[in-house]
C-alpha cells in the first residue's frame, strides 16, 4: 500500500533542504555515519560522532579508512570485509554485524555496523553508506547476567553439596537411635531393669545430640548464602557478652578467659557474636587433663596491609599439623564423641562469617601447648585498638 | 544350624560408642563370632593390625565418616603399609554413606568385600559369615 500521507511528503523535503534535520534524525538515532568512496577507496567520510563513540577527537582524524581499520578487532574486521564484498556483489546478502572496538581508554566498544551499496545505473557499487549503532551496554548487562547464572550456579551446587553432607550427618544419630530401639525390643518388657535403664539414658543422649545438631545447623544456615549489614561494632562489647554468654562452661572448666585491647571493626553483630563464643568455647572444650583452660583475646593492626587480626589463644590440647586442614571443613572432628561433644560446624561456620566480613580466619599450634586462632579483618578507619 | 559358617575374630572401627556397643552386642549375640575387638580411631586399628603378634582377624566392620583418619585414609594406608596380609582380611565397609562415588571408591581397595547399609543386622552377619566361608 502506498503511504500517501502528505506530512512524509513533507518530511522528505524538509530532510532534503534543511541540513538540521536529518542532523536531528542521525544523531538521535544513531552512534556514527560514514560513507564512503568505493571508486577512490582512501576517501571515507566518517561522522564526528563516529570517533566521539571511541573516546577520539574527531579532529585529530582525516577520513582514510585506516583510521577505523587501526582500532577494530582483527577478527571482526575479517569479518566485516567479507560481508562487505558479498553484499557489493549481491544486494541480497546484507552488510550487517556486530563488531568491536577499542576505545582510546583500553575499553571495548560493541558496535553494531550496518551499511548499504550505493549503485550505478549498471549495478556497480559506487559507494557504500554505513551506520553504527553502539551496543556497549547491552553487552555489558548481557555478560552481568551470564555472571549472576554462574554465580547462582555456584551457590546452587554448594547449597546440593552442603544438603547431601547434612542429610548424611543427621543419618549417624537416627542410625544409633534404631541401633537402640532394637536394642530394647530385644530386651523386651521383662528385662531387667537397670539395663533396659542404661539403653534409655544412650537412646537421650542421642537424641539431645540431634537436637544440637540440627540447632548448629541452622546457625549454619541463617550464615550461608547472607549478607549482613555491616555496621560499627565494638569487639570489646562482643568479646564481654560471648564470656557472658559461656560463664557456666568456663566456671565449669575452672577456666579463665583474658580480654586485652580489641578493635571495632565494621561487622554483623549476631555473626560476630557467634564466631567470639564458637572460638572461645573450642578454646574452653579442648583443655588439656588436669591444666585449668586460660584463653588470651588480643589484637594487631598492621598498618601496611590494613588489616587487623584478633587472636584467640589457648593452653589447650593443639591440633597437630596434619589435622590443621581438616577443621575448617564441615562435619570433619578430630575426637570421638565420647571425648570431646561437637558437630563439626563451629569452626566452618566461624570460616564463614570471618569471610562474609571479607576477612579469613588460621590457625596456627603445637599440641600439647595450645592452639592460636587469628580472625584476620580489613581494619576500620578509627576503629584503634583500644 | 550345624552347616552354618562362623566368623572367628570381628573388628570394628567406628568412632560412634553407642554404635560400637550395639554391634558388639549383636555379633555375639549372633552365636556366629568368637571374638570382638572395637577401634573408635582407625590410626589405632591400623596400629593393631600392624602387630606381629596380634591374633588372627576374619572380617572387618569398616565406617567410613571418622574423626581424623577416615575410612578411605584407613584403606590406603593399610593396603600400602600392610600389604598382602592386609588384603587377607576381609573388609566390609559398614556406612550411613550412600553416595555411589563413595561406594565405587572403596571398591577399588581388594581388600573390600561388601557394603552395608547402617545399622548392622543380624541378618547381615550371617550374609557376611557366609561371604567369608566363600572367600575361604
Amino acid at each position: 500500500m502506498k503511504d500517501n500521507n502528505y506530512l512524509k511528503a513533507e518530511l522528505t523535503d524538509l530532510i532534503q533542504s534543511d541540513e538540521s534535520t536529518w542532523n536531528f534524525i542521525q544523531q538521535g538515532s544513531l552512534d556514527g555515519i560514514w560513507y564512503w568512496d568505493l571508486e577512490d577507496p582512501a576517501n571515507e567520510w566518517m561522522s564526528p560522532e563516529l570517533w566521539e563513540l571511541f573516546g577520539i577527537d574527531p579532529a585529530t582524524k582525516t577520513h582514510c579508512p585506516d583510521e577505523w581499520q587501526d582500532i577494530i578487532f582483527p577478527e571482526d574486521l575479517a569479518l566485516a570485509l567479507k560481508n562487505f564484498e558479498a553484499h557489493c556483489a549481491d544486494p541480497e546478502c546484507p552488510y550487517d554485524q556486530v563488531v568491536r572496538y577499542r576505545h582510546a581508554d583500553g575499553s571495548v566498544v560493541w558496535v553494531r555496523c550496518r551499511g548499504l551499496a550505493i549503485r550505478d545505473e549498471t549495478g556497480k557499487p559506487i559507494r557504500m553508506l554505513g551506520a553504527h549503532t553502539d551496543l556497549t551496554a547491552v553487552k555489558k548487562s548481557e555478560e552481568n547476567a551470564r555472571n549472576g547464572w554462574r554465580a547462582a550456579e555456584l551457590a546452587n551446587s554448594e547449597l546440593k553439596s552442603f544438603a547431601y553432607s547434612v542429610s548424611h550427618d543427621m543419618k549417624a544419630p537416627a542410625n544409633t537411635l534404631k541401633l537402640l530401639l532394637d536394642e530394647l525390643e530385644h530386651l523386651g518388657l521383662g528385662s531387667e531393669r537397670s539395663e533396659a535403664q542404661s539403653i534409655l539414658d544412650m537412646a537421650q543422649k542421642t537424641v539431645t545430640r540431634m537436637q544440637t545438631q540440627i540447632d548448629d545447623i541452622l546457625d549454619y544456615t541463617s550464615v550461608i548464602g547472607f549478607e549482613p549489614k555491616l555496621e560499627p561494632l565494638d569487639l570489646s562489647k562482643v568479646a564481654a557478652d560471648a564470656v557472658a554468654a559461656l560463664q557456666a562452661d568456663i566456671r565449669g572448666a575452672n577456666g579463665e578467659v583474658q580480654i586485652g585491647p580489641l578493635p571495632w571493626v565494621d561487622g554483623a553483630a549476631t555473626q560476630m557474636n557467634i564466631l567470639f563464643q564458637n572460638l572461645i568455647n573450642n578454646a574452653i572444650k579442648f583443655h588439656r587433663d588436669g591444666v585449668a583452660p586460660v584463653v588470651r583475646l588480643d589484637a594487631e593492626t598492621d598498618p601496611a596491609n590494613g588489616k587487623v587480626t584478633i587472636r584467640f589463644t589457648d593452653n589447650g590440647i593443639g591440633i597437630p599439623e596434619a589435622d590443621q586442614s581438616r577443621i575448617f571443613a564441615l562435619f570433619q572432628r578430630l575426637h570421638t564423641r565420647e571425648n570431646f561433644a561437637g558437630t563439626g560446624i563451629g569452626l566452618p561456620l566461624c570460616l564463614r562469617i570471618a569471610m562474609i566480613h571479607q576477612g579469613t580466619l588460621e590457625v596456627a599450634s603445637n599440641p600439647g601447648e595450645g592452639s592460636c586462632f587469628s580472625l584476620i579483618l580489613p581494619a576500620k578507619s578509627g576503629g584503634e585498638i583500644s | 544350624m550345624t552347616d552354618q559358617a562362623s566368623i572367628g575374630c570381628a573388628m570394628i572401627v567406628d568412632d560412634e560408642p553407642f554404635d560400637q556397643m550395639m554391634y558388639e552386642r549383636i555379633l555375639k549375640r549372633s552365636g556366629l563370632v568368637d571374638q570382638v575387638i572395637g577401634f573408635p580411631y582407625a590410626a589405632k586399628a591400623l596400629e593393631y593390625l600392624a602387630r606381629e603378634d596380634r591374633p588372627k582377624v576374619d572380617v572387618i566392620f569398616l565406617d567410613i565418616n571418622m574423626p581424623r583418619m577416615n575410612g578411605f585414609e584407613f584403606l590406603e594406608a593399610a593396603s600400602r603399609d600392610l600389604g598382602p596380609r592386609f588384603v587377607k582380611v576381609c573388609v566390609v565397609m559398614l556406612t550411613t554413606s550412600i553416595a555411589p562415588e563413595d561406594r565405587a571408591r572403596a571398591a577399588s581397595f581388594e581388600a573390600v568385600r561388601d557394603f552395608l547399609s547402617k545399622p548392622l543386622s543380624h541378618e547381615d552377619v550371617v550374609h557376611v559369615a557366609n561371604l567369608l566361608a566363600e572367600v575361604e
